[in-house]
């Protein structure tokens, strides 16, 4: 039996999250629940789409903490001796 | 800033203000002539004991070319013998005062303080989590001497494929968070690969050279402890005149039998050869490339390194940088020195045979290319051309022993097919009766074996004298383990020798060579072994064969370098077993000491967490669009390229890469979308919306299942935990 689209949706936006480092507590299943039924209430034939871009802007999801990835360039030039 | 650029002028004062002639040079130069004495001495009695095994005494160009080539392949011995020997001796009476460690006390080197210093580890196409693990545990090992302040470290990367490169950005980011290295563990990829190895290290030093006084330099499967790091900053502060200094590694971490025979021989008789050869080479010794240190000043200023302007493979970067960066600094005026009591600076040996050639590949040609430097390269110091000499020599002695080889199979057969030649000189009175000398040719064989064996046996002397022994499994162990060592050396002999006399004819033919990464890990299946060896089991069969129809004898003569051969491929399967180089460790065989005794660099590389991407089996390219916080890393890491017509370009692949999935981009276009951040963010989003059935949503749902599996593995292994709490 292929799974509803409600279905995909609620799976997919909460590994969403876990995936980006949220904690999915029973509050957030709630909120996840509710977006998946606004996403429906909205556009039925778009829910998946609909769902990830609302989850997005509904939840507070980590910025990575970005490694400093070079210090400042000191520039200098290679020589050849003398020769 | 300031202060750095105070201490290059202030070195280079120091060295202007130096006496003009260090006192080791004379001592080099004592040293130096003696060694071709016993060599010139050693190569000319046996050429003539040789001459006069030959049935007509060297009577014609066969023979003189035959002659030519023993003295040439006998020096080339000689000289080895003689390092080992010397080695022995210097050992034997507590090392060389002249050595940079001798001339130093514990409390004056504890004294001096240290330098900034910057570790970098080109990396290009390597196993990410053995050598940024490794990199780990040289940070680790710098942290506890606490030291750690004067240290910064580079990865520096040329890796191509977008699956290595996104994976080690990553592997690099978690590195940070977890040794706490934010600001001091930096990685840096070029996007234009030019000059091979040192085009990387000269791109580090054009950007941040400035920044520091001494670099080391690390290779992708290097180790070195903290302690031997702080003590090489701490001899190059108090010997200003030293631009290079350069340990002896030991190999470690061997698991296949042909790697842990490699470092078990490494470990044994090294010490005694890197004595001797430091020795001889005194302050104009070669630098290696890696697990060295170099003061950054001189090495920018002198040992930037000019293409070639030759024809075929004298035209172009020069391929093995060290040897002429050595020279160069020689050249400088700065002392290049191998310092054989610095311990704990470590590498690995290749897993198998195979790795090995297709290293030797690179080196023969890299080597070869020396030939033009060694001859038109000016200014370098004479014990330097030497040391070019030696590599080339590394290599060139294989075709130089196969010649001989074939020379003495035309002699046989000029003897049996044609018809004896009583006056040979057209000028001689009386006929010549050509004989061979069997029984002479066996004295000869005996004195080149000692030549070969004898630096071994006095290896393991001293090992037993300075009660090392133990480390190497025992006395009876240890006994065991030369005798294996010496039997798989002997059968690798004439598979090298085959293997790197066509290295050198596509060296010299100027064959385009794959520069890749070692396979670190690998064993190699009995096809492979097959194909890899045909052309050399089929030369050694014909050989053999001919050699039996010319004379049965001549054949028995034949067959210590045709056996081999001919069974080239098992050999090259067995060796590169794992179970059983494991099987012989087990038993306390071809063990070394680290293994015995321990050691924390080998135990912090054995425990390295796991850095696959994300813990997942998907390539990093996938992880870097499908995965939240990895795409995220990945998109702040790279740059906006959507500037002019290559924003159309990437707007298309992007599309592309929707549609049809990551299997529907080349390497290269993918490694191109990943370095722009806009395509990045872009393809994420756009992925996941995408419907099941598709290629990315395909994707997406399975990412997710393993998720949930390992999720749930992670509830299961916590409940674990909490029962046994």
């Amino acid at each position: 039996m292929q799974p509803l689209s409600a279905e995909v949706a609620l799976t997919r936006v909460i590994a969403y999250l876990e995936l980006s480092g949220l904690n999915v507590t029973p509050s957030v299943e709630r909120q996840v629940l509710a977006v998946v039924l606004e996403a429906l209430e909205t556009d039925e034939s778009a829910t998946l789409d609909t769902c990830v871009r609302l989850a997005r802007q509904r939840f507070d999801l980590r910025s990575v903490a970005m490694p400093v990835i070079a210090p400042v360039i000191c520039r200098g030039s290679i020589g050849y001796g003398d020769h | 800033m300031a202060i750095i650029d105070d201490r290059f002028s202030n070195a280079a004062q120091q060295l202007d203000q130096c006496s003009p002639r260090p006192r080791w040079r004379s001592t080099a130069m004592a040293r130096r002539w003696l060694l071709m004495l016993a060599v010139f001495l050693q190569t000319g009695l046996a050429t003539n004991f040789f001459l006069s095994i030959l049935p007509y005494k060297g009577g014609t160009y066969v023979e003189i070319s035959m002659a030519v080539l023993f003295a040439i392949l006998f020096a080339w011995i000689s000289v080895g013998f003689w390092i080992g020997i010397l080695g022995f001796c210097f050992r034997r009476v507590g090392g060389d005062r002249h050595s940079l460690l001798l001339q130093q006390t514990e409390d004056s080197l504890l004294a001096t303080p240290l330098a900034r210093t910057a570790v970098v580890m080109p990396i290009y196409h390597e196993s990410v989590e053995r050598s940024l693990g490794g990199l780990r545990a040289v940070f680790r090992s710098i942290e506890r001497t606490g030291h750690l302040e004067h240290f910064d470290f580079y990865i520096l990367s040329d890796s191509r494929d977008p699956d290595v490169w996104l994976e080690e950005q990553l592997v690099w980011a978690r590195l940070c968070d977890e040794l706490d290295a934010h600001g001091r563990l930096f990685y840096r990829r070029r996007t234009l690969n030019l000059n091979y190895k040192s085009g990387n290290i000269g791109d580090f030093l054009r950007r941040w050279g400035r920044n520091y006084l001494y670099m080391v330099v690390l290779d992708a499967d290097s180790l070195m402890s903290g302690s031997t790091l702080t003590r090489m900053v701490q001899l190059m502060e108090r010997h200003s005149r030293v631009g290079i200094l350069q340990t002896s590694p030991s190999l470690l971490n061997g698991q296949s039998l042909f790697a842990r025979i490699q470092q078990f021989g490494n470990q044994l008789y090294g010490p005694l050869f890197t004595t001797g050869l430091a020795a001889v080479q005194l302050g104009e010794a070669a630098f290696w490339g890696h697990n060295a240190i170099i003061r950054i000043d001189p090495f920018m200023r002198h040992c930037g390194l000019r293409k070639l302007p030759g024809r075929g493979l004298f035209r172009g970067p020069v391929m093995s940088h060290d040897f002429v960066e050595a020279a160069y600094m020689g050249r400088a005026g700065h002392e290049v020195w191998l310092e054989p009591g610095l311990n704990q600076s470590y590498e690995e040996s290749p897993p198998t045979l195979v790795e090995e050639l297709t290293r030797d590949k690179r080196w023969a040609k890299g080597n070869m290319q020396h030939l033009w430097l060694m001859f038109r390269g000016r200014g370098m110091r004479m014990a330097h051309r030497m040391a070019l000499v030696n590599g080339i020599m590394s290599y060139l002695a294989s075709p130089l022993w196969l010649a001989f080889l074939a020379m003495t199979t035309i002699e046989t057969a000029h003897m049996v097919l044609f018809p004896i030649n009583y006056f040979p000189d057209s000028h001689q009175l009386f006929p010549l009766w050509p004989q061979w000398q069997p029984h002479r040719a066996l004295i000869l064989i005996s004195i080149t074996m000692t030549l070969l064996f004898l630096p071994k046996l006095l290896a393991v002397t001293d090992a037993l004298l300075t009660r090392r022994a133990i480390a190497f499994g025992g006395f009876l162990r240890m006994l065991m383990s030369v005798l294996i060592e010496i039997v798989i050396s002997a059968l690798l002999a004439p598979i090298r020798m085959l293997s790197h006399s066509r290295f050198i004819i596509e060296a010299i033919f100027n064959l385009t060579l794959r520069w890749a990464g070692q396979n670190r890990a690998g064993e190699i299946g009995w096809g492979k072994a097959f194909v890899n060896q045909a052309m050399g089991t089929v030369l050694a069969v014909s050989w053999s064969s001919f050699a039996w129809w010319l004379d049965p004898k001549f054949f028995l003569w034949s067959l210590p370098v045709a056996l081999p051969l001919i069974l080239a491929a098992p050999i090259f399967v067995i060796l590169s077993k794992v179970h059983l180089g494991q099987t012989l460790r087990r038993r306390k065989l071809l063990v070394i000491p680290e293994e015995v005794s321990g050691s924390e660099l080998l135990e912090a590389i054995g425990k390295e967490p796991d850095y696959s991407v994300a813990g997942s089996p998907f390539p990093a390219f996938e992880e870097a669009i499908i995965h939240p916080q990895v795409n995220a890393l990945q998109v702040a890491l790279a740059r906006d390229r959507r500037h002019g017509p290559r924003g159309v370009h990437l707007q298309q692949l992007c599309f592309r890469c929707l549609e049809t999935g990551p299997q529907g981009l080349s390497r290269s276009e993918q490694s191109l979308l990943a370095t722009d951040a806009v395509s990045l963010g872009w393809l994420h989003r756009e992925a996941w919306e995408m419907a099941p059935g598709s290629a990315w949503g395909d994707l997406i749902g399975a990412r997710i299942r393993l998720h949930r599996v390992k999720k749930s593995q992670f509830r299961a292994a916590e409940r674990v935990l909490r029962h046994k709490e």
